[in-house]
């Protein structure tokens, strides 16, 4: 009886500090303070959601401006399935004139599949979040990767999940988030969800910015 | 004499079908309408293929009478399904009809043409209409509907659209690169 009170109480205490260490890796309730200096020409590892359709070719437009002398090596995540998305990655690469070995295209499985049963969806979930582990985890370039770049897509609020399992353990993993164009009055509901999530979340539209208090604007960014 | 040639594209993308705006891009009044205001080539983008479209009664007869246009128009029709290279169509149109799609907005956009932007009552989630509406309050495009293409794409003709701002990925990459720890340049 004594070992079971003893064994209750630690799980409790350990449940605590869980729940503390998390509170303080949630940007929502801990703004993160700005990331320590990088000197010049280090190794960074970039991550790109990709989802459907308008949010790749918005997630193309925003990476477009990125300095490749400044982000060594960038990983793109596709759903299983989107060969258009993966296909509009290859060609954005290539028409940067990048080295076939300073970039990866990854398919992670989706969490629920349109008219999925509700009964299979639990698993499918833990198998796209591993995936995502997998994908943040850096995959043998470097550690975890040291920021992520997403817009909207479903698959992203997975990705952003995995970041904080490794910002819980010490990771210095920064995410952002960009807000659609298409969305000028409401957040669409990954943007909703990552809101709390995030390091950085930005929206396109300056109505956007008086409703969310933590939203930043920087005008039309793609 | 031969008019010079003057273009106007209709584009639904490449996600949903849009029957409707197809519907209205053939119906006689809007192609007379284009005719009088002088264009001369009309190229439409309609992404319907037999499998997308369910093989349903009207979007058979739809597609149909996309392959066999009608040669009563003094309009040359173009139609096609999809284009990898939309962008170079755009380039070279006088006058967009689109969907609201974000991304063909954009595209229209950033080439500086006129744009007629159509949102399609059809989708559930219509954010779309939002993001039209809001760029024709700001003066770039012009909002129209299914039911009065000929009167959106005469306004259209007449409007002095404002010229949309250009990319702002500089911005986004400086915050990328803040989140890396860099040092801001300069």
């Amino acid at each position: 009886m004594f070992n079971f009170i003893i064994a209750l109480a630690t799980l409790i205490v350990l449940s605590f500090l869980a729940f503390l260490r998390l509170l303080s890796i949630l940007p929502s309730t801990n703004p993160p303070p700005p990331p320590p200096p990088r000197p010049p020409k280090s190794h960074t590892h970039l991550l790109a959601v990709l989802g459907s359709g308008g949010h790749t070719s918005e997630a193309l437009l925003l990476l477009s401006s990125l300095n490749p002398s400044k982000l060594s090596y960038r990983t793109y995540i596709v759903s299983s399935g989107d060969s258009l998305s993966a296909q509009k990655a290859l060609d954005f690469e290539l028409t940067r004139a990048s080295s076939r070995e300073s970039f990866t295209i990854k398919e992670i499985p989706r969490a629920r599949k349109i008219g999925q049963s509700w009964l299979s969806t639990p698993a499918s979930c833990l198998r796209c979040f591993l995936s995502c582990l997998v994908a943040v985890g850096g995959g043998g370039r470097g550690g975890v990767v040291d920021v992520v770049v997403c817009n909207g897509p479903g698959s992203a609020v997975m990705v952003v999940g995995a970041c904080l399992w490794y910002k819980f353990w010490g990771a210095k993993t920064r995410t952002i988030y960009v807000e659609s164009f298409a969305r000028v009055k409401s957040l669409s509901l990954s943007g909703r969800i990552l809101y709390w999530l995030v390091d950085r979340f930005i929206v396109q539209w300056p109505r956007l910015k008086e409703r969310y208090k933590r939203a930043e604007y920087h005008g039309i960014l793609v | 004499m031969s008019l010079p040639p003057k273009t106007a594209l209709i584009t639904v993308g490449a996600t949903a079908p849009f029957p409707a705006l197809i519907s209205a891009s053939l119906a006689p009044a809007f192609l007379s309408t284009l005719s009088s205001l002088g264009y001369t080539h009309l190229l439409i983008q309609h992404g319907l293929t037999p499998t997308n479209f369910g093989g349903t009664p009207s979007g058979q007869s739809l597609l149909s009478s996309l392959t066999n246009l009608s040669t009563t128009s003094p309009l040359k029709i173009t139609a096609f399904d999809f284009t990898p290279n939309l962008s170079s169509e755009i380039a070279t149109s006088d006058l967009i009809i689109s969907h609201a799609g974000s991304g063909s907005i954009l595209e229209a956009l950033r080439h500086v043409k006129r744009l007629v932007v159509v949102p399609n009552e059809d989708l559930m989630d219509n954010h779309q209409k939002e993001l039209a509406g809001e760029l024709e309050a700001q003066g770039y495009l012009i909002e129209g509907r299914v039911d009065n293409l000929p009167e959106a794409i005469k306004k259209a003709e007449r409007a002095t659209f404002k010229h949309f701002p250009r990319s702002g990925s500089e911005v986004f990459g400086r915050i990328v690169e803040e989140e890396l720890g860099f040092e801001a340049e300069g």
